[in-house]
């Protein structure tokens, strides 16, 4: 095991992780960034024993990191937990963490992507459905106009909670999956940003710059050929968050800054 | 300081910055004038919260405040307080982005960082502006960490 382990989740997943720190015995911390989202995961021995990430904490924290589909991740060891919140032993964690993975794949052959919309159908349940609290907080929400993913951020949740229910109430036969609007032509940035973009990255990074940069992208929900001017400070940012050296960081977003204002 | 804060202001929806010590006190302004008075109870306000949080062991480099009409952003200078007013709809990561950049800058400015050291002041929660029900729960939520 190297001193630090890092690497992108795309290649890597979270569960794949844990399994791999907890079979080698490892304590310290691994910390997950998503853009602006941050998590950090506590092991001992092998043993997770802390976790936070947004409102999150303990199993539950867990559990949302595992919804994370991209993002980077670095584990760095002997460092010590600043609280024990998690109780459930270790290997209940990661089966029920692989348990929610391979709902995702289910969920995801409805929803594929995070962008997708709804709408209520109009035909409606063949019976009876009953609708807890929170799903009707979902549905409320549902207008053929907001993503899974503003969705999930209204109601201050993670994605795969509201994945969840979503599926349940497509499969229920309550809401269909819409067409997203038509979104008004949004002006693109052009080839040579994204040049100047791998040559700096890759500079730091290394070779799998441009890698990261493309997970990074796609995670924003769009593509090379035409990412939207207005989402560049945004892709900045998620890519800056993956340096590790503050040094580093500030350096690249210093050049990546000044190349926005000349766009 | 004029300048980083006329840089700050230069993103899109930006309405104003400025600087004030760990006590919330102005140190510098780049904000329309007739508003320092207003501006001095911003900058008490964010610095107790920022105490505040720092005495239950949930200290924060970053705040952000968003309201109907506007978004406060407040970055931790160590020995001072950046606050910047914003229209909420402005680019969030093309202002954080400028103010890591500004912020990194400002650190290692010499002259910069003696105007801040003689302006330093301790970072507390003032007993006298909270209610006594506040103060006994930031204590005992201090004392928990």
């Amino acid at each position: 095991m190297p001193e630090a382990l890092s690497g992108n989740l795309a290649q890597l997943p979270l569960l794949e992780i844990l399994k791999l720190l907890s079979s080698e015995g490892q304590t310290g911390r691994l910390s997950l960034s998503n853009g602006a989202s941050k998590g950090e995961i506590f092991l001992r021995e092998g043993n997770v024993v802390h976790a936070a990430s947004g409102e999150h904490i303990s199993e539950e924290a867990v559990y949302s990191l595992m919804g994370w589909l991209q993002g980077g991740f670095r584990f760095v060891p002997d460092v010590g937990a600043p609280e024990e919140s998690v109780t459930t032993p270790t290997e209940q964690v990661l089966l029920e963490g692989a348990r929610r993975v391979q709902q995702w794949g289910e969920i995801k052959k409805v929803i594929p992507s995070t962008d997708v919309v709804f709408k209520l159908s109009p035909v409606g349940a063949s019976g009876t459905v009953n609708l807890e609290a929170y799903e009707w907080q979902v549905v409320a929400r549902v207008n053929a106009a907001r993503t899974v993913a503003q969705i999930a951020q209204d109601l201050g949740e993670d994605e795969f909670r509201v994945a969840k229910v979503l599926y349940r109430l497509v499969s229920a036969g309550l809401l269909e999956v819409g067409e997203k609007p038509e979104a008004p032509l949004r002006p693109t940035i052009n080839g040579g940003f994204f040049r100047r973009l791998d040559g700096e990255f890759t500079e730091v990074m290394g070779p799998l710059g441009p890698v990261i940069i493309d997970d990074e992208i796609a995670a924003l929900g769009e593509t090379r050929e035409s990412f939207p001017r207005d989402k560049v400070a945004q892709l900045i940012e998620r890519v800056s968050a993956e340096i590790q050296d503050a040094e580093k960081r500030s350096r690249f977003q210093g050049i990546m800054l000044e190349a926005i204002r000349n766009l | 300081m004029e300048a980083s804060l006329a840089e700050i202001n230069g993103v899109p929806g930006v309405r104003g910055s400025f600087i004030c010590d760990s006590r919330g006190e102005m140190i510098v302004s780049a904000v329309a004038t007739g508003l320092d008075a207003a501006l001095d109870g911003v900058g008490r306000e964010v610095t107790q919260t920022m105490a505040a949080l720092e005495m239950i062991g949930e200290a924060k480099s970053e705040l952000d405040f968003a309201y109907s009409r506007t978004r406060v952003v407040v970055h931790d200078l160590e020995k001072a307080v950046l606050i910047v007013l914003c229209e909420p709809k402005v680019d969030i990561s093309l202002l954080r982005l400028t103010l890591n950049v500004v912020t990194t800058r400002l650190k290692g400015y010499r002259d910069i960082q003696a105007q801040l050291d003689a302006r330093e002041v301790e970072k507390e929660v003032l007993r006298d502006d909270i209610d006594d029900m506040s103060w006994h729960l930031l204590e005992a939520l201090g004392e928990r960490r």
